[in-house]
């Protein structure tokens, strides 16, 4: 398996290690370098990747503010000194996490972490429907009847015609897991169901009355999935 | 023969970031001081503008590229820095603390600088 990636690390030294342990591997292309996340996001918002190393704490914004911005998601190892990112790598389901400085051992790990976790995807091109555990039991949910999922935190709710559903999850965990012919995210707290939307006015679409924010970075790959005429 | 590294260089860990790749440890030295010089400038300034977050993530910049050079001490030293500079409101109540630092910056600056020299006669 081949990945294509881009390192984000304002480190010189970091970042050019990483390079070489990903020609090492043979595994991974590194298709280019950034040292700070501004630079990275213009890059991310014309080309798709499927892994990114990522430092946490660089100059201006930080690792998560790009995860918070990019309108998809990649797999992603963070690159950071500091243990105490843990918590925060969690919430952003990130695969991974290097601590500087690290072996070649040790990121052939990491590597491994992300093409089991790519392999182990399952296809959801035909997949109607999705259970999730709410309330000790495993409720099914037609996709036709979700309307959208909203963050809330730690747990996600899935909001329907008639009822809302809170289950212990994330928005970005759940991108991977909704068919993506019917749903996607628009903004870091949303994902949508596309056939759902009755309007989208400036930075917000409107389902059943439910004003949903689209954040900047999702708004063109919203637009790209409408049928304008 | 191997490569004698100055005795603050943990040796064992530089062999188990690079093996025995003498001439990519050299870049990587190089590569360190490079960045080091600028970014002991910024830590100056920070320290004397005040600007305490400013000098906290400067210290975690410099950090792991102390790691990358094997100079674990220098490493830790500037984790406990950082550490202080969290608990701290201001960067006067720093200013042993900074002390050490700089000194252990400028220290590890020399050895990289010394190494980088030892090196090439050794490549060569």
């Amino acid at each position: 398996m081949s990945l294509s990636c881009i390192i984000v690390e304002d480190l010189q030294v970091a970042a050019d290690f990483l390079k070489k342990c990903c020609e090492k591997s043979g595994q991974v292309e590194v298709k280019d370098h950034f040292s700070n996340v501004s630079d990275a996001l213009v890059y991310l918002n014309e080309h798709s990747v499927d892994l990114l190393f990522l430092d946490v704490e660089m100059p201006g914004a930080t690792g998560f503010d790009l995860l918070d911005q990019i309108a998809y998601s990649p797999k992603v190892i963070l690159t950071t000194s500091k243990p105490e990112y843990a918590y925060d790598a969690f919430q952003y389901n990130v695969s991974d996490f290097l601590k500087k400085p690290f072996t070649y051992q040790r990121f052939i790990e990491s590597l491994q972490k992300v093409t089991a976790m790519v392999e182990s995807i399952p296809a959801t091109v035909n997949i109607d429907h999705i259970f999730i555990k709410t309330e000790g039991k495993l409720v099914r949910l037609n996709n036709d009847d979700i309307l959208y999922i909203e963050s809330m935190g730690d747990y996600v709710k899935f909001v329907t015609a008639d009822k809302k559903y809170i289950t212990h999850n994330t928005i970005k965990n759940l991108e991977d897991k909704v068919n993506k012919d019917s749903f996607m995210k628009v903004h870091r707290s949303y994902i949508i169901n596309i056939s759902k939307i009755d309007d989208i006015r400036e930075n917000d679409l409107f389902i059943k009355g439910n004003e949903i924010p689209v954040s900047k970075a999702h708004k063109p790959e919203v637009m790209k999935r409408l049928n304008i005429i | 023969m191997s490569f004698n590294f100055n005795p603050k260089i943990d040796r064992d860990f530089i062999i188990s970031m690079y093996e025995d790749d003498y001439l990519y440890i050299s870049e990587v030295f190089t590569t360190t001081l490079g960045q080091l010089v600028p970014d002991i400038e910024i830590v100056k300034n920070s320290y004397t503008s005040g600007d305490l977050d400013g000098l906290r993530k400067q210290v975690h910049k410099i950090k792991p590229a102390f790691g990358f050079a094997g100079l674990r001490g220098a490493e830790a030293i500037c984790q406990s820095f950082e550490d202080e500079c969290l608990a701290a409101t201001s960067t006067n109540e720093l200013k042993e603390k900074y002390r050490v630092l700089l000194q252990t910056i400028e220290e590890g600056r020399s050895i990289i600088q010394q190494e980088i020299e030892s090196l090439k006669v050794y490549n060569n």
